[in-house]
């Protein structure tokens, strides 16, 4: 290969060619999972960050008299709370509409219905539904708030699991690359042995052989977690593609931070860091069994 | 070179070297002969560090080798010149980079490298094969690489294990001269060979060996 010197004492051997080819696969398979990582927190940072900004409060069915009475009373309350920064009583109309498709329109009716008001809250308020209740207690005893408290604990905690998951994925990716690229090393050595120990008898300090393979791996490493890296870009850029024309409400655009651009441009770093380092160990380990 | 009572055995297995004492001076041109397994190419192999004894010492250049660091140890080593019996030439580097590996492997590069071992190719007779491969050589021409390879960082001390093995007997002849003038620019030399005759037409000092213990220092 044009990158070799001349001299270079270690020749070209198939045991070499497996290391970009190995980091080249670690790279592609690390980088999807962080980015499915990353697309997964951000999803469900908003949506919790939507679900957090919006309440929900339910009044018992009221009499007739006393509803639209009461419900003007409470949003207007609301909406003077600091922290709100919309409330709306839903219409009965548009309540009824809501349940249509699930009880139909012949018994509707008959059911006293809740009134629903929704109420908006100012990004960063630190308005909590418990004082809302309090304040709710003094004129409508008998109403409910539903901060989506329950779903979004879920969610959040499905993001965790899942940053996790991806923690410990990257994790044995990591692994497995020491492990394949310590043994990968050991067969290129072994492949070698007569040249090593010509080397060693000629006075080459174990420095000056790790360098001379080192070199090589480096040049090697590089190319095959670049390529990695490609392959994963290549791929992303496909799915955000792919999403960009179908319609997915959850997960909505998929892109990503200038922080996990950079996040993911270290990770062929860290590979090709990681593997460097593992090469020197094991060549230091396997020259120190020469006397 | 100093050796008190050393000992060699490779691994759990029986004892190939026992008990050998001796002391060569600097500057002197020594013959190591015995017959085939006598142990010779073993002895070599404590002379040149490429094994430790599993019992007694070792001085060399004055320093006792056991406990030396592994990049004194390797320092050591570039003051020693071995031509081995198998040559054990890099087959995918030509003559010229084979040759000047040990002036690479301490940092030294460019045209004065290949200068030098130009020159010590032409003095083994083999200036048109700069770039051959050892591939391609004759037993006798690798060993006249090997030889260049020996002597280009100026050695204190060559070791050639069996060097006119694979030459015929004029050619042998022409090696030892040449061992004789590195010899008297003071290279400590040693020479191991079965070929008495070698032996007797060249009036140098002999260690011989026989079934791993050291008959007579003469």
């Amino acid at each position: 290969m044009p990158f070799l010197r001349r001299h270079q004492a270690f020749s070209q051997h198939a045991s070499s060619q497996i290391l970009p080819i190995i980091l080249a696969v670690m790279v592609y398979l690390s980088g999807l999972v962080v980015i499915g990582a990353m697309i997964l927190d951000s999803s469900i940072s908003r949506w919790s960050g939507n679900l957090q900004a919006n309440l929900t409060i339910q009044l018992g069915p009221l009499s007739k008299a006393g509803d639209k009475e009461a419900l003007e009373t409470i949003v207007k309350m609301l909406d003077e709370m600091e922290g709100v920064d919309s409330a709306r009583a839903l219409p009965l109309e548009e309540l009824e509409e809501l349940l249509v498709p699930w009880i139909g329109g012949d018994v509707l009716g008959d059911i006293p219905l809740p009134r629903l008001i929704d109420v908006r809250l100012e990004p960063g308020a630190k308005l909590t539904s418990h004082k809302i209740m309090e304040r709710l207690a003094e004129i409508a005893p008998n109403a409910g708030i539903d901060d989506h408290s329950e779903w979004i604990n879920s969610v959040l905690k499905l993001g965790h699991l899942a940053r996790v998951i991806a923690v410990a994925v990257v994790g044995l990716i990591l692994f497995v690359a020491v492990v394949t690229v310590a043994l990968s090393t050991q067969a290129y050595f072994a492949v070698h042995q007569s040249t090593v120990e010509i080397m060693h008898v000629i006075g080459a300090s174990d420095r000056y052989i790790a360098n001379q393979f080192g070199r090589q791996a480096l040049t090697l490493g590089i190319f095959g977690s670049f390529l990695g890296m490609g392959l994963t870009l290549i791929t992303f850029t496909l799915v955000q593609e792919v999403a960009a024309d179908a319609t997915v409400p959850l997960i909505g655009k998929i892109w990503l931070t200038p922080l996990e651009w950079m996040t993911l441009g270290l990770l062929p770093c860290v590979v090709t860091l990681v593997s460097m380092i593992t090469i020197r160990l094991t060549i230091f380990f396997t020259l120190a069994r020469l006397y | 070179m100093r050796f008190r009572a050393v000992d060699l055995r490779y691994g759990s297995g029986p004892e190939i070297l026992r008990g050998l004492s001796f002391h060569l001076m600097s500057g002197s041109f020594q013959f190591l002969t015995g017959p085939s397994g006598a142990g010779k190419t073993s002895l070599l192999k404590l002379m040149y560090l490429a094994h430790p004894p599993s019992g007694g010492a070792i001085e060399l250049f004055d320093q006792v080798v056991k406990g030396l660091s592994r990049d004194q140890m390797a320092a050591m080593r570039r003051r020693i010149g071995v031509v081995f019996q198998d040559f054990r030439l890099i087959d995918h580097l030509s003559c010229i980079d084979n040759v000047s590996l040990p002036l690479r492997i301490v940092g030294e590069e460019g045209k004065s490298v290949n200068a030098n071992a130009r020159e010590l190719l032409e003095w083994v007779g083999l200036d048109g094969k700069m770039n051959s491969k050892p591939a391609t050589l004759s037993d006798g021409e690798k060993q006249r690489v090997s030889i260049a390879r020996a002597v280009i960082g100026r050695p204190d001390l060559l070791i050639a294990d069996e060097p006119t093995g694979n030459v015929d007997g004029d050619q042998g002849v022409r090696l030892m001269r040449l061992f004789e003038e590195l010899n008297k620019i003071g290279t400590t030399v040693i020479i191991a060979t079965h070929d008495e005759g070698m032996v007797a037409r060249f009036s140098h000092p002999v260690l011989r060996l026989k079934e791993g213990c050291l008959t007579r220092i003469q």
